[in-house]
């Protein structure tokens, strides 16, 4: 008797896709929600633990710890305070750790730019998968997701973003040639772009090349024997080029240029509390964090989030079971008429009760699947969208 | 097949309505019955009566050598489904399921369809080209039709049949007689019908006017 009462159920479901479809993606969503969570803290968790726990500390200028963090080790945009080049540069010279400096100001077709030394492609076990790494100024290297979803490859060039639309004399886009294609490491530097630290600075404008004014009267204002002014039809590059390289000199004292951030390898555990110590008593404006401590704080809020979240999605399944047992109460009322026709044909009492039981099955069992494919769904995808949600 | 008996029968409404008397009503295997009446008079309570769907409160049903009062609910329901053929007023169709699986309906519980039969029946009342149609784009004279072959498909002995050509033209009235005639009386079965058509009326070998029954 299980067949023709399953043959009704369906029917009866099959013929009202609309109300079956809308009461199965209801029930479903509210079954694939604590899944979903728990599969993007997961991704969070595996994503930034093993970053966290394999970078020993991270200097940045004082402000917020967890932001620095997010920054140095996400690539997160957040605008962090200066920190100047003479902090990395003492730290270095005093031979307590290496120091790796980050620029992570900028910012191309929506991916971070980080300006570097080659330090950190040793540091992170990061190796071309195409090409070679930047060895000139203007020269960037491209992480493997990034490259894969602009379509990037070795020989082509990226500009740098315009940060401010409407500032005249602000940062202009520097035109970079891609040197090399970094193998995917499944980490915030697959979608990024790096280049030399130098190459930040000059995106920043700190550094610029343009006509030699020297030789080219016609773009000169005044001359003597310290310096050239010139008029405003003299030529700044905005590609560096093998031609015009060599033309491409910084103002002021790069000790004083700005850094986002450095990454401290110490030589060894005496060096690391030094260091600890030495930045926490310190009246300088940098701060010396340990990311694994950081991870820690964040990752505990996330879970107690996660339970909390996980409370109110049981009462939202609850609700919704409810009004999906109201729901199935009122149709199997409107449809009085159905069972009574059905009685009266003389179909059994027990199989009229099975045809009902499965219908209720039926959804049931389309909502969990609706809800297990939208969970894997997301288990697959998470890892991409945390570090989206990172970057 | 053995005809129908009933002896005595009573009923009365539990709101206090309608009460029905019936002394003696018998129709032997092979003949047809029609029962007459105004509106309201019982004939669709007596109808159900017969066929097992309302118990009578005193008197007796035989159905072929079954007397419907010793047999349990679900014994009732076993025996719609396997030997009567019910044909209702409001024709009583699943509208989700199609014409065909309306008419096999019964016989997915169980009842002794013949599919072969079915198409055949419902060919001759022009229902074939309909066959895997949702009976909720039917017509009313579709629906009944299609009522009318569901309740014939497992060649059941006892045909309750509640104005089963109300909706019809003359035409296919007749074809639908002819049919009842056929796939009933003709093998021996009994039909019981309540029309207001007299020329139906005058086809069938007996009448029963319940007017004189009404309190």
């Amino acid at each position: 008797m299980n067949r023709p009462a399953w043959f009704l159920a369906w029917r009866y479901v099959a013929t009202h896709r609309l109300q079956a479809g809308l009461l199965t993606a209801a029930l479903g969503l509210v079954l694939a929600l604590p899944l979903c969570l728990h599969f993007m803290v997961r991704a969070t968790q595996q994503n930034m633990e093993a970053r966290a726990q394999g970078t020993p500390q991270l200097l940045g200028a004082r402000g917020s710890a967890l932001d620095l963090m997010l920054a140095g080790l996400y690539f997160k945009r957040q605008a962090l305070p200066a920190l100047q080049q003479r902090v990395a540069l003492s730290l270095r010279q005093s031979g307590l750790a290496q120091v790796i400096p980050l620029d992570l100001r900028f910012h191309a077709q929506g991916a971070a730019i980080v300006g570097t030394e080659l330090d950190y492609f040793a540091f992170r076990g990061l190796k071309p998968a195409q090409g070679r790494l930047f060895a000139r100024l203007g020269e960037c290297v491209v992480g493997a997701a990034l490259a894969g979803s602009r379509g990037l490859k070795v020989g082509d060039s990226v500009y740098s973003s315009q940060e401010q639309l409407f500032d005249l004399a602000g940062v202009y886009p520097l035109k970079m040639r891609i040197s090399g294609v970094l193998a995917p490491n499944s980490s915030a530097d697959d979608e990024a772009l790096f280049v030399d630290l130098k190459t930040a600075w000059i995106i920043a404008g700190m550094a610029h090349g343009h006509d030699d004014v020297a030789k080219n009267k016609a773009e000169q204002l005044s001359q003597s024997a310290k310096h050239t002014v010139a008029n405003a039809s003299v030529r700044t590059f905005n590609e560096v080029t093998p031609d015009n390289e060599a033309g491409f000199h910084f103002h002021g004292n790069t000790q004083d240029y700005p850094l986002s951030a450095a990454i401290v390898l110490p030589r060894d555990a005496k060096a690391e509390a030094i260091l600890a110590g030495r930045f926490q008593g310190s009246k300088t404006q940098a701060q010396l964090i340990r990311p694994a401590e950081q991870y820690r704080t964040l990752i505990s809020t996330l879970f107690e989030l996660q339970r909390l979240s996980l409370a109110l999605f049981a009462a939202i399944l609850l609700a919704a079971s409810a009004i999906a047992a109201l729901v199935f109460a009122l149709s199997f009322r409107l449809r009085q008429r159905e069972f009574h026709t059905l009685t009266e044909l003389g179909v059994p009492a027990a199989a009229l009760r099975r045809s009902k039981l499965l219908e209720v099955v039926i959804i049931g069992l389309m909502s969990i699947a609706g809800s297990l494919i939208l969970s894997s769904l997301v288990a697959v995808l998470s890892h991409s969208w945390v570090r989206w949600l990172l970057s | 097949m053995s005809g129908l008996c009933a002896k005595d029968l009573r009923f009365a409404h539990p709101g206090g309505g309608l009460r029905l008397q019936v002394p003696r009503l018998e129709l032997a295997a092979g003949q047809s019955l029609g029962l007459l009446g105004p509106s309201g008079v019982g004939k669709t309570t007596l109808l159900k009566l017969l066929c097992g769907l309302l118990q009578a409160q005193g008197g007796s049903i035989r159905l072929g050598k079954q007397e419907l009062q010793q047999l349990t609910e679900p014994q009732r329901r076993e025996m719609r489904l396997r030997e009567m053929g019910l044909i209702f007023q409001d024709f009583a169709l699943l509208d989700y399921l199609s014409v065909g699986e309306n008419i096999l309906l019964p016989a997915r519980f169980g009842a002794p369809a013949d599919q072969a039969l079915a198409l055949e029946m419902a060919g001759r009342l022009d229902l074939r080209e309909l066959w895997q149609r949702p009976c909720a784009q039917l017509s009313q004279g579709e629906r009944q039709r299609v009522a009318i072959v569901r309740a014939l498909a497992h060649s059941p002995a006892f045909v309750f049949a509640d104005e089963p050509t109300a909706s019809l033209d003359v035409g296919r009235r007749d074809g639908v007689m002819q049919l009842l005639r056929e796939r009933v009386c003709e093998r021996g079965g009994s039909l019981i019908l309540i029309t207001h058509d007299e020329a139906l009326m005058r086809g069938l070998d007996q009448r029963l006017d319940l007017n004189p029954c009404r309190a």
